[in-house]
């Protein structure tokens, strides 16, 4: 721009403020345009319609005006700028709120890199993009095991995606990398939880969450501290956080906690006093729990009839008042489908683990589970077991069960679906490792004929988080190829695939191209190509990450 | 040239083509897969009938071809054959093209070898470019060759613009008399029915602009200043057409477009070319409702020129758009800029990538490749933007080249304002636009970087960063 058209800064924009201000109102509110700087006014020349000056003259020259300071604000604009003191303090001059962002103290280029890195982010890139968390997760956990960090251009996009997604937000932060962690510092939208460090601080101001990662952290090292911790705020803290709070001496519970837990039995709040209680009765020789599996041999009797036992059940006849400190209900939803006392009965099975009902009864697992099964409250008598196994995480006595039927069904006696039924019901308590084991004995017995159709396949597989590479060569190469033989016709036999594309061992992918081989002229399913192209990308990370 | 999974998926006209070619590209559906290395693709796809789709791809110049009924183009099968191939875990066999393949390529070539030899004719293509003010020779108006019955339409639409421009400038005059804020009471109607005028007068330029003062008067925070600077604009651009046989040539060219007229390609190809190794600096392709918009910004190795490539497409049709323009690649070219005061927009011609050209020989993780050794300083970028604005007031998006830059964010905006500041310590805010700040931090690492953009009316749009000696395109 000419320096003699070059007008005061201050002058330009106070007049565009006035001009601006003029606008919203209408030069017939507010007739008065302010007057150009003296630089500009000598390049403002005439309309050309004389003859609408007269008419619209106001107008005319609120337009011109306008006009001309839009473009002179554009043309002649000047930067802001640093001084060298505020670079070195970081602020600046006139500015003293902007700020240079501080450079990453990145160690990244004195780290070894991983072999197969590019194949590594172009399939992350592509999965990112693409597809859903599952894949993402996968690729995470790869990464986590082999000490790769997250590519630099996939930073933000993952850290958006784990503000929506948990399981991204905890697979992310092992592989977020210095320069990661740099980036998440800077932007106070992006929280993920476990990059937050655990501190006093966390247990003193932080949410319910991060208190309860506080504490469990704190048992797992030094239980008693975690106790007084809680003990040092039991008063003043909501019911429901006292009993979340409570939970957490699960860890390293002990007889030294034995104190603190009989007085939380006397709570005000129900949900605090059955957490006590679970736990109470975790320990093996508590008065607790002696207390209570007396009650329940007296209310649950194995009698002998003829040759035979039987289980007798004897129902309470009024609700004991300890039951209330105990966190059972004397009006249970339970009593609307088999009674009230029944109801009570159920409630305080539920509280003791199975294996200590079951010594206390003097029969072992099997033989119980035979006598329940053979009684009219079977039904609500497993639940309770089952709710108590959970509880305290005691799966050996439906380990029991699911062995013993599995040598009924060699023997005939039983038929598959049975196994499945119950095997899928009891899965969430055992561990995975179990669960396998099961599963590959039960293939081996049932060979060809595991699964009717599709559906109980799907309930076995969403049993177990991944199948070894055994089990997934047996799915693909005998029970599947039977399956699509008997072309079952199930309703959602592509959801049932894509379930299995994410838990079947990427070694036996070829097996899977195999057979699902087309023959010339076959009209082949769309899921059957969805089905292999997740497979396949999970073959090709797994490939990816293994060299 | 090693092309990206990204880049074949862009190519897709619409996102149930990616699924549907997603699901093709398992090696088992495709019996017969061949290439020959950098020329061609090709592979039989069983479908549900006896007789597998023929599918093959020009690798030269992109170009699909498949026996499918598909209206699609690229169809599923083309974008699953190029899929497998870019993955390059799926065995292609090594091989001489078959009929089918070498036929088709032979006519392509063909072709292209009489396309250029038409073009390198100048009788054979249409009638020289008329003087801004004169008789327009646009594709739409081409109805006749005779010279008078051209001239007559040109009179005929000349007349009928500055009736448009007379009203639309009553029209603004009404505006400013009742204030912007009566005009936020109106509803969109009101601006649509001017804007529809306008079209009837043949000045689409125009109309758009209308429609746009419609969205501002809603655009919340800032409105009334966003509406004067409009309103500023088109005032000045409705004189400037009053004007304009007092105008630079160059300039009349701009106004003439703003207002409505086009520059068809036929007669660009007839103005002075620019031929150049051009390097690709950005490629981006917006959609907005049925029109998607294709912009590539390139720059000459020689001339140091900045060039905007700009094409259209419906999505059900991307044909119209180019495919050879790849980001840090490098491609021969003869470039036609469209006439105008401040020539940025271009059509390009014989268009090739360089085989052996540096840039073309690295992949993009190679450190070997480089900035332009032409980048400025944010006071050099400022001037050349000054002086850009002088000569074409109107200017919306123009590039510059930033050498060493950092990101400094306003920390009282909760670092929502952020800003570029050079060696110089001098800033440039970034403008609202950018929706890469946060890839560009992560790339950068908060490290100075050297960087490519476009100039908007707010600040700054980053479109790519060279950042240890490699390209990011953002």
């Amino acid at each position: 721009m000419n320096e003699q058209f070059v007008a005061q800064a201050s002058d330009v924009q106070t007049i565009w403020q006035q001009l601006v201000q003029q606008g919203i109102l209408g030069t017939e509110r507010q007739p008065t345009t302010p007057p150009l700087p003296t630089a500009l006014a000598t390049i403002n020349t005439a309309p050309v319609d004389n003859a609408s000056l007269t008419e619209n003259a106001l107008e005319q020259t609120f337009l011109q005006n306008v006009s001309l300071l839009t473009h002179y604000r554009t043309a002649a604009q000047r930067p802001q700028s640093l001084s060298p003191q505020s670079l070195s303090s970081r602020s600046l001059t006139g500015s003293p709120s902007i700020a240079l962002i501080e450079p990453v103290a990145d160690t990244m280029s004195t780290q070894p890199t991983p072999a197969n890195t590019d194949q590594r982010s172009a399939l992350l890139r592509q999965i990112n993009r693409e597809f859903d968390a599952k894949l993402v997760v996968e690729w995470l956990h790869h990464a986590a095991i082999h000490g790769q960090t997250l590519p630099i251009d996939q930073l933000p996009s993952l850290l958006d995606r784990a503000q929506q997604d948990k399981k991204i937000a905890a697979a992310l932060t092992p592989c977020l990398g210095p320069r990661g962690r740099w980036l998440l510092a800077l932007n106070p939208a992006w929280q993920i939880d476990a990059t937050i460090e655990l501190s006093e601080e966390s247990w003193q101001h932080g949410p319910l969450e991060k208190r309860t990662a506080y504490l469990s952290a704190t048992r797992a090292t030094d239980p008693a501290t975690a106790r007084t911790k809680i003990e040092a705020v039991w008063g003043s803290e909501a019911a429901a956080d006292r009993a979340t709070m409570l939970a957490t001496l699960e860890n390293n519970l002990s007889a030294a906690d034995l104190p603190f837990l009989e007085s939380a039995l006397q709570d005000r709040s129900r949900q605090v006093r059955t957490v006590a209680t679970r736990l109470l009765l975790t320990l093996p020789h508590t008065p607790l729990r002696q207390t209570i599996l007396a009650q329940l041999t007296n209310y649950l009797r194995i009698e002998r009839k003829w040759l035979k036992r039987q289980l007798t059940v004897h129902l309470p006849n009024q609700f004991a008042e300890e039951w209330q400190a105990w966190g059972l209900r004397e009006q249970s939803p339970l009593a609307v489908r088999i009674g009230q006392k029944a109801g009570w009965l159920v409630q305080l099975i539920a509280l003791v683990p199975p294996s200590a009902l079951v010594e206390a009864l003097g029969v072992d697992a099997l033989e119980l589970l035979e006598l329940i099964r053979a009684n009219d409250y079977a039904e609500a008598l497993m639940t309770a077991l089952l709710e108590g196994a959970e509880a305290h995480n005691d799966y050996r006595f439906l380990l029991t069960e699911l062995r013993h039927l599995l040598r009924l069904l060699e023997l005939a006696q039983v038929q598959p679906l049975e196994f499945i039924e119950r095997f899928a019901r009891y899965a969430p308590i055992l561990p995975e490792a179990e669960r396998l084991i099961l599963l590959q004995q039960y293939l081996a017995v049932t060979r060809q004929g595991a699964f009717g159709n599709w559906a109980t396949l799907q309930q076995l597989v969403r049993t177990v988080d991944q199948l070894p590479l055994s089990m997934t060569s047996e799915l693909l190469t005998k029970q599947m190829p039977a399956l699509l033989r008997r072309n079952t016709g199930d309703y959602g036999v592509g959801r049932i695939l894509v379930d299995l594309a994410y838990k079947l061992d990427p070694g036996g992918y070829a097996q899977a191209d195999t057979l699902f081989q087309r023959r010339q002229g076959e009209e082949q399913p769309e899921y059957i190509g969805h089905f292999l192209q997740i497979y396949r990308l999970r073959q090709r990370m797994a490939q990816a990450f293994a060299t | 040239m090693q092309w990206q999974r990204e880049e074949v998926l862009a190519l897709a006209p619409d996102s149930a083509s990616v699924k549907a070619a997603h699901k093709l590209t398992t090696a088992n559906k495709w019996p017969v897969l061949g290439a020959t290395a950098t020329v061609a693709l090709w592979g039989e796809c069983q479908g549900s009938g006896k007789t597998p789709y023929r599918t093959a791809i020009d690798l030269t110049d992109i170009a699909f071809k498949c026996s499918c009924p598909s209206r699609k183009f690229p169809c599923k099968h083309a974008l699953a054959l190029f899929l497998l191939y870019v993955e390059a875990d799926t065995p292609f066999v090594a091989a001489a093209p078959p009929d089918w393949v070498q036929g088709w390529l032979d006519k392509r070539t063909q072709r292209q070898q009489a396309q250029s030899a038409s073009q390198s004719n100048p009788n054979a293509a249409s009638a020289t470019v008329p003087p801004p003010n004169g008789p327009s020779t646009n594709s739409n108006e081409k109805r006749s060759d005779k010279p008078n019955a051209q001239e007559k339409r040109a009179a005929a639409r000349a007349q009928k613009v500055s009736a448009g421009v007379a009203e639309l400038t009553l029209w603004l005059h009404d505006l400013v008399r009742n204030g912007f804020v009566d005009a936020q009471t109106r509803p969109f109607r009101y601006w649509q029915e001017m804007a529809a005028r306008l079209i009837d007068a043949q000045a689409p330029g125009l109309a758009s602009r209308v429609e746009a003062l419609g969205t501002i008067v809603s655009a919340g925070d800032g409105w009334a200043e966003q509406m004067t600077v409009a309103v500023g604009k088109l005032y000045l651009l409705l004189e400037a057409y009053q004007r304009l046989e007092t105008l630079p040539e160059p300039l009349q060219y701009d106004v003439r477009t703003l207002i409505g007229w086009h520059q068809s390609k036929e007669e660009l190809v007839q103005s002075t070319p620019v031929p150049d190794q051009w390097r690709v600096l950005s490629h981006t392709l917006t959609q907005e409702e049925t029109l998607i918009s294709q912009r590539v910004w390139l720059r000459g190795e020689t001339t140091g020129r900045f060039a905007l490539i700009l094409n259209f497409a419906h999505p059900s049709n991307r044909q119209s758009l180019d495919t050879v323009w790849r980001v840090d690649s490098t491609a021969s070219a003869t470039l036609y800029y469209y006439r105008s005061a401040v020539p940025l927009r271009a059509v390009a011609t014989d268009v090739a990538i360089a085989p052996n050209h540096p840039a073309n020989l690295q992949s993009t993780t190679n450190p070997a490749t480089q900035s332009p050794n032409k980048y400025g300083t944010i006071a050099a970028a400022l001037q050349q933007r000054r002086q850009w604005m002088a000569a074409l007031p109107w200017l919306s998006n123009s590039p510059l080249l930033l050498g060493t830059v950092r990101v400094a964010v306003d920390q009282q905006s909760g670092s929502k304002q952020a800003f570029l500041c050079d060696q110089d310590s001098t800033l440039l805010p970034v403008s609202t636009k950018c929706k890469s700040l946060w890839l560009l931090l992560s790339i950068s690492g908060g490290c100075p970087f050297d960087l490519f953009a476009e100039w908007l009316d707010d600040g700054v749009l980053p479109l790519g960063i060279w950042h240890e000696g490699q390209y990011w395109p953002l």
